[in-house]
């Protein structure tokens, strides 16, 4: 086929490759995706107001599963707000489609929605076709909703593959349609997908006058051999279980990897080891040098420092309950040694942590989570839970209580976790409805007594 | 309220011939008269002061030149000035009344207070034949708002510049603001002179003084628009007291304090929350990790009621740089005994003092790697939430030198070497001599940066 349309071509004298595709064909595709390009839709409602988020989405299943950049949901919000999934169908007769949000795959920085309706849905199918440098890629993409999320289309050819935690592709300066868009070889074949990247908007909202993504195009795509798993094994509507090592992995310099004679040997090398975690648990300790996963050499990235990615990455594709087997250098001149992991669910995030939130005071708290212990360096069962919004000129920002404070007392009383505070607090308010409260929160290393005087 | 620190040259005050004999009242006014008399007496007893200061930055030590004032307080030549003026200080020059320049040597200086005493080189004040005044030292105690008041110093460099104004305020506090000059606190142990006598960069170190002639205060700090800010005299006499007594031909003088680890909250609005008696005890806010209170088991919300018997409040901001004050002149290593309210209960602790230490350790080049570190202490351990006091951080790198070359950044702490142990800054000087000794070609770094820990290893070539 493909050759075909270059004997044609050349007959026409330009097989120069001026075209991805002939006009004919690139017209055929343009009709054929936009049809499984659709808007997703949802409104953030919480403390911090309520706004509506609109991206592109692409349609992977014909029972109505749509893929869209991770980014559209970013993991700073709370889930819990997160309300009123939508799958809009451009076009004169747009059509609102109610949808329930499957959830993110931070695997693929990927997220994923269903429709709540039944009806035919034109599914688009990635394929594991491999890149070439200047090869012709096409892609379609939606203008924003003031532009009637008319798609559009663009042509480009590959510039380099790189290597890196997430491989990506790198195309010549005509770029991409904007972020989720999907990407087709010369062949029609779709291969990959725009992530979000610097200087793009996730957000089909906006001027269209300033659209980034025809002004100045995005130029980097994710072919899909990163993601078909994500697509083969999408979440089902809980967070995904993602395995953890619990150890932190940094990429050695040239200069470090030659002072353990590891010259040219991808390596990840071990620094934090998190107590109880798995890497612990399997007796990998701080300095260790990890150089194969199950017997294979790591895999190299671009740069020393996107090896250890590469590795995370992989190992956040397995399973938790998954054994895997690393091969590791402990002191300079030491022999190979193996450890074997029991991967384990890494902690959840802060954008999962239940939250309440104190109307009279302007103040939200949440659950306590991995991170908050760790960076400030309590012990890991600290209880207590954690500032995490402070609306403007509120009482609470008048006092000086901060996003970030960890709170271990709520008028002088041990703050156990959210469901004591948030109980312990509102029978407070029904018993002293204007009294002051005195709160202890950890901050920088150091506690604070900060009394909150609620509004008169 | 972020005051802008300012460099002050001061004028001293001249003593000699000052009106003792006068009957003067207690607060003279500044009339015509008053102000060329005190003049004419202080002029001769205040100094420009020019230094080099010693600054790490890139990679080095270096010399940062600088001008401020000064006031001459003995017939030693003893001069008094703000730390942040001649702290630190490798190179000294004073220039007098009568124009005249001589050296002088930092005789020590005290940070937390930002005051330093400078001697002129005697020698050559004798060899020139030059004449001085000291100036005479008053008292802070007694000074009253609204009451006239003079600045002299060298406001960019303008040497003996004469300002009048009034006191505007005699108990300023900055609380809950803490200050830092070039990293080192300061203003934590004082209140502050506030007046309206203009002063401007260059005017710090100078006498604030009153119409009787006598030295009340250290010019130091200007938040612009009149508002101006003087260090004590009374502070600065003990100071100056301690600097003396300490500082010794090989070393410099210095104030040491003792320190709890605990930090105080003004209890006022906490009372009815607290159950306590208005202007009874003050809220312990904080406790240093490892300090002394810390380990004697004394918590955040406590309530002291009184230290070594006697009572401790504090419902005002005002009240406390009081009370640290109380606390940094107790006698180091004695043992004190703190009366607490926890609840409803009334709880005693005793404890040993230890040393204040400051955040900033002591710092020094390593030319070789392009480098400049500081010891980790205690302090800067704890507000970095480091795991411990170990190590040393990276303060500047010298780029194209081997700490820049390896991405060591300041800020990066670094606690091993060649895979051996830095615990302070003589273990890492140690390191580095036996390297540079051997001749390393490459050199191990384990260094902790923010949360992450991580190695490095520096070329070096000889």
């Amino acid at each position: 086929m493909r050759r075909m349309i270059c004997v044609v071509a050349m007959v026409l004298g330009m097989c120069g490759g001026v075209w991805a595709l002939p006009v004919g064909e690139a017209q055929k595709l343009y009709e054929r995706v936009q049809r499984s390009l659709v808007a997703v839709q949802y409104t953030m409602e919480g403390e911090y107001g309520r706004r509506e988020f609109t991206g592109l989405g692409v349609v992977v299943g014909e029972e109505g599963v749509v893929v869209t950049p991770l980014a559209l949901f970013p993991t700073g919000l709370p889930d819990e707000q997160m309300k009123a999934f939508k799958i809009i169908l451009p076009g004169d007769d747009e059509q609102e489609v109610a949808a329930a949000f499957l959830g993110r795959d931070e695997r693929s920085e990927l997220a994923f929605l269903k429709a709540k309706e039944k009806q035919k849905w034109v599914a688009i199918h990635f394929e594991d076709a491999a890149v070439k440098v200047a090869e012709s890629v096409v892609s379609v993409g939606l203008l924003p909703k003031e532009a009637g999320f008319k798609a559009f289309y663009a042509e480009a050819i590959v510039s380099a593959v790189l290597r890196g935690p997430i491989p990506q592709v790198l195309v010549s300066p005509g770029g991409l349609a904007g972020v989720g868009s999907p990407v087709f070889n010369a062949e029609g074949k779709a291969i990959g997908l725009v992530p979000f990247q610097a200087r793009q908007s996730i957000l089909l909202m906006g001027n269209p006058e300033d659209l980034q993504a025809v002004t100045a195009p995005p130029r980097l795509f994710v072919p899909a051999r990163d993601f078909l798993a994500s697509l083969a094994d999408p979440p089902t509507g809980k967070p995904l279980a993602i395995p953890w090592l619990g150890a932190q992995l940094t990429g050695p310099s040239k200069e470090v990897a030659e002072y353990y004679n590891l010259k040219g040997v991808p390596v990840a090398m071990v620094g934090d080891v998190i107590p109880d975690a798995p890497a612990a648990k399997a007796g990998m300790r701080q300095g260790d040098k990890v150089i194969k996963l199950n017997g294979l050499g790591l895999e190299r990235g671009d740069e020393p420092a996107e090896t250890p990615q590469i590795l995370v990455r992989k190992l956040r594709r397995m399973k938790v309950g998954q054994v895997v087997k690393l091969t590791v250098l402990r002191g300079k001149g030491q022999p190979e040694s193996e450890v074997s992991v029991l991967l384990e669910e890494q902690p959840k995030g802060a954008n999962l942590a239940k939250r309440f939130y104190a109307d009279d005071l302007g103040v939200s708290v949440r659950e306590v989570v991995f991170a908050d212990t760790y960076v400030k360096r309590l012990p890991a069962n600290t209880k207590g839970v954690v500032v995490a919004y402070v609306r403007q000129a509120s009482a609470t920002a008048t006092a000086g209580l901060k996003i970030g404070d960890f709170v271990k007392e709520l008028n002088s009383v041990p703050v156990e976790g959210l469901g004591e505070f948030k109980s312990q607090y509102l029978e407070f308010r029904k018993s002293s409805p204007k009294d002051v409260v005195v709160w202890v929160v950890v901050r920088e290393g150091g506690t604070q007594v900060i009394k909150v005087e609620p509004p008169q | 309220m972020n005051w802008r620190m300012w460099l002050w040259m001061a004028v001293g005050m001249g003593v000699g011939g000052c009106a003792k004999n006068t009957a003067v009242p207690p607060y003279p006014a500044a009339t015509p008269e008053a102000v060329t008399k005190v003049t004419e007496a202080v002029f001769p007893a205040v100094v420009r002061i020019d230094v080099k200061q010693e600054t790490f930055a890139e990679g080095k030590r270096k010399l940062l030149g600088g001008i401020g004032s000064g006031v001459i307080i003995d017939e030693q030549g003893h001069v008094l000035t703000n730390f942040h003026v001649a702290g630190r200080a490798a190179e000294i020059y004073v220039t007098l009344d009568n124009k005249e320049r001589v050296p002088g040597k930092l005789v020590g200086d005290d940070h937390w207070t930002d005051l330093a005493v400078v001697q002129m080189d005697m020698e050559a004040v004798k060899t020139k034949g030059i004449a001085f005044k000291h100036a005479d030292l008053g008292s802070s105690k007694s000074l009253l708002p609204g009451q006239d008041v003079m600045a002299i110093g060298t406001p960019f460099g303008f040497a003996r510049t004469l300002t009048l104004g009034v006191v505007s305020n005699t108990d300023r506090t900055f609380y809950p603001e803490r200050y830092r000059i070039n990293q080192y606190e300061t203003g934590d142990f004082a209140n502050w002179i506030q007046m309206d006598t203009p002063i401007n960069p260059g005017n710090s170190g100078g006498p604030l003084v009153d119409m009787s002639g006598k030295v009340v205060g250290i010019n130091t700090r200007a938040a612009g628009q009149s508002l101006n800010f003087a260090i004590p005299i009374d502070i600065a006499k003990e100071v100056v007291a301690k600097i003396l007594a300490t500082a010794t031909p090989g070393k410099k003088g210095c104030v040491e304090r003792s320190d709890l680890g605990m930090e105080l909250k003004p209890l006022q609005g906490f009372e009815q929350f607290y159950n306590i008696d208005i202007n009874r005890g003050v809220l312990i806010e904080n406790l240093d990790r490892g300090s002394a209170a810390d380990k004697a088991g004394v918590h955040p919300e406590d309530i002291l009621l009184e230290l070594n018997g006697q009572a401790t409040n504090a419902r005002f901001p005002e009240e406390i740089a009081g009370l640290r004050k109380r606390i940094g002149d107790l006698a180091i290593g004695s043992e004190v005994t703190l009366n607490l309210k926890r609840g409803k209960e009334v709880i005693t602790r005793t404890m040993k003092t230890e040393k204040l230490q400051s955040s900033v350790g002591e710092e020094r080049e390593f030319a070789a790697w392009g480098v400049t570190v500081r010891d980790v202490t205690r302090a800067y351990a704890n507000a970095r939430q480091l795991e411990n006091e170990k190590g040393v951080v990276i303060t500047s790198v010298n780029p194209g030198y081997p700490a820049a070359k390896a991405n060591l950044a300041p800020g990066d702490v670094m606690t091993r070497i060649n895979e051996q142990a830095v615990d302070d800054l003589e273990a890492f000087a140690k390191l580095y001599e036996e390297s540079a000794k051997r001749k390393d070609d490459a050199v191990l770094v384990d260094l902790v940066r923010q949360r992450t820990i991580q190695q490095a290893v520096m070329k070096i070539s000889y």
